[in-house]
């Protein structure tokens, strides 16, 4: 997937939706990198992982940026194996001397369409120095 | 699962020590490799001074306890809103807590509101928020 900068992001733009498949390979990972007792369903903090993922695959975020607040909303549980497609949306941008911000909109649907997941999430990202003379 | 439901009730804390080893393997399995969690060189470089635990993982432990107080509730009609106040670094133990602040009944549904904090362990705060699952009526609630 091509990568958009921040520059070019204005509130409103949507990203492409991306796909992912919720593998029991995937799972089991997610499931021991934090520990969490696994069942027949992917934790919902997975399904936010692969937003998130899908977000930073579609703009070139400088390095050091940073997660300020997150917010999820669970609307079913989801099986192993389930296909899920992230939309992403911006709803706010910030740029001030010693900041920039991002607020985005996330959707999260099953291979039926059904909405699993929303939430919001606003990322800090550094500012670019330049070297004036 | 909390075998009691009601207002002051506190959720079994989940600690967790971070280390750099699985701050690593949360960045393989999300395909998160922001330098600022990974590159320890890169990260020293920036005014945080050294790596950072990504904030999805320090989300998962509080998901984790919601999950161990609310079983496959949290999951299905979970609503999460947090604040990052702080890093949690390589060396740091998370120590998630929360509390039943309020349970509103909304047509034979409770809506049990927490709220959550995630301290290391020097007490600095590192998340604070709350979160909400809903409840069918069979679940044990108890008015207090």
């Amino acid at each position: 997937m091509a990568s958009i900068n921040y520059e070019k992001l204005e509130p409103g733009y949507e990203f492409p939706a991306t796909s992912y498949e919720l593998s029991s390979s995937f799972t089991s990972r997610y499931v021991k990198a934090v520990g969490s007792s696994g069942n027949e369903f992917v934790p919902p903090l997975a399904i936010g992982a692969c937003a998130i993922r899908a977000l930073a695959a579609a703009v070139s975020f400088p390095p050091g940026t940073i997660h300020a607040s997150q917010e999820f909303e669970f609307f079913k549980l989801v099986p192993i194996g389930t296909v899920i497609n992230c939309h992403t949306k911006v709803v706010r941008k910030l740029a001030r001397t010693m900041m920039r911000m991002l607020e985005l909109e996330l959707n999260v649907f099953d291979q039926n369409g059904e909405r699993i997941q929303s939430g919001r999430a606003t990322i800090v990202l550094p500012v670019q120095r330049t070297n004036a003379q | 699962m909390l075998s009691k439901i009601y207002k002051g009730e506190t959720l079994p804390p989940v600690i967790e020590p971070i280390t750099q080893e699985k701050i690593n393997s949360y960045a393989e399995a999300s395909g998160d490799f922001n330098p600022i969690h990974v590159d320890e060189a890169f990260a020293a470089q920036t005014p945080l001074g050294g790596t950072i635990a990504h904030g999805m993982l320090i989300l998962a432990y509080v998901s984790e306890m919601m999950t161990q107080s609310f079983g496959q509730n949290w999951g299905s009609t979970g609503k999460l809103s947090i604040r990052f106040k702080a890093p949690a670094r390589p060396g740091d133990t998370m120590t998630v807590t929360g509390k039943i602040d309020s349970i509103e009944d909304k047509e034979s549904i409770s809506f049990v509101n927490c709220s959550i904090e995630c301290c290391n362990q020097r007490d600095e705060t590192i998340i604070t928020g709350e979160a909400v699952v809903k409840l069918s009526p069979q679940e044990e609630i108890t008015n207090v």
